[in-house]
């Protein structure tokens, strides 16, 4: 079975950004400012992988509320296309 | 590319140098994982050969709807034409791709039949609401905000084509005859080509933030859905 590439300190920072996600309060203040919304909830950004990070910054609220919804979306994140396409 | 882990701090904004298709393709990869971990799920699985015509008749519930849908967009996207250049620019691409898709779904139920499903069975199955809700979901897009949506729906459909390997395994492991496996090989072939096409014709639309809104939002839905169906097939099992 396929395990995300990430290290155990990723897969935290991605599991409290997950649930920071699922509060629509943050959300509205992740898409405003995600710098300050990871700041203020402890999150440390550096073990945040660069390809999410960048991707969720350019997300609309209502697309976080997408990736909030599709439950383990960002712990399964390095389950990467590559991974994808070599399944099918 | 998401999944790759770096040593950037700084969660700045991206400079818009990406292309929309490749900023398309992150959204998408963004979501991925748990319809990989799906797919995995359903083609190692110890019973997939009687799980495997199971998801065929669940995925021709889908495609059957490809042409359809693709031709109520391009209709409402002609209607928007002489005053909007993106529905413009998404008519003629949908004219020329809704050509390449005639048919598939005439190609899965011959496929089934070798499987020994016939094609009634087949239409009478009722759709998942699962199924519904992936595609009445581009049907508003298109006919209620604005039919570009359904590129995204199309990035997705188009952009995890089989594998030969994947094929022959599936062969393998379930003892169906290879003729059976025609509608995922010709996808396999065809794919790789009709997503580059995909690609060149969203970075040639004018697109504005809003558009690439729906985009990703069509997109990340459809993947949620394809991953939501294919864990459905797998519940069926149980």
């Amino acid at each position: 079975v396929a395990e995300s590439s990430y290290g155990q300190d990723d897969g935290d920072e991605l599991r409290k950004l997950g649930e920071l996600l699922e509060n629509a309060e943050s959300r509205r203040s992740f898409a405003k400012d995600p710098d300050k919304a990871l700041d203020e909830a402890g999150i440390d950004a550096s073990k945040i992988p660069e390809g999410v990070r960048s991707t969720l910054s350019e997300l609309s609220e209502d697309e976080l509320e997408v990736i909030a919804r599709v439950k383990g979306s960002l712990l399964a994140a390095g389950v990467s296309r590559k991974h994808i396409n070599e399944i099918f | 590319v998401a999944g790759e882990p770096s040593s950037a701090v700084a969660l700045g904004r991206r400079d818009g140098a990406s292309s929309a298709s490749a900023r398309l393709g992150h959204k998408i990869d963004l979501v991925s994982g748990p319809l990989a971990l799906a797919c995995e799920r359903l083609f190692l699985h110890p019973r997939l050969t009687e799980l495997l015509p199971t998801y065929l008749v669940r995925t021709h519930t889908i495609i059957r709807a490809t042409v359809p849908l693709m031709e109520a967009a391009a209709k409402r996207a002609r209607t928007l034409a002489g005053r909007d250049p993106v529905a413009d620019g998404l008519a003629r691409y949908l004219a020329r791709h809704i050509e390449e898709e005639q048919h598939h779904d005439e190609w899965l139920l011959e496929d089934l039949e070798l499987l020994g499903v016939e094609r009634s069975t087949v239409r009478a199955r009722v759709p998942s609401p699962t199924v519904a809700s992936l595609v009445g979901s581009q049907y508003y897009w298109a006919l209620h905000y604005h039919p570009v949506a359904i590129l995204g729906y199309i990035s997705v459909m188009e952009g995890f084509p089989p594998s030969p390997q994947l094929i022959d395994h599936l062969i393998a492991a379930t003892g169906h005859p290879p003729a059976a496996f025609r509608t995922l090989a010709e996808h396999g072939d065809l794919d790789p080509h009709h997503r580059d096409e995909l690609a060149q014709a969203i970075d040639a639309l004018p697109l504005a933030r809003e558009h690439e809104i729906v985009l990703g939002l069509s997109a990340m839905t459809s993947v949620d859905s394809l991953a939501r169906s294919i864990e459905e097939v797998l519940e069926a099992a149980v």
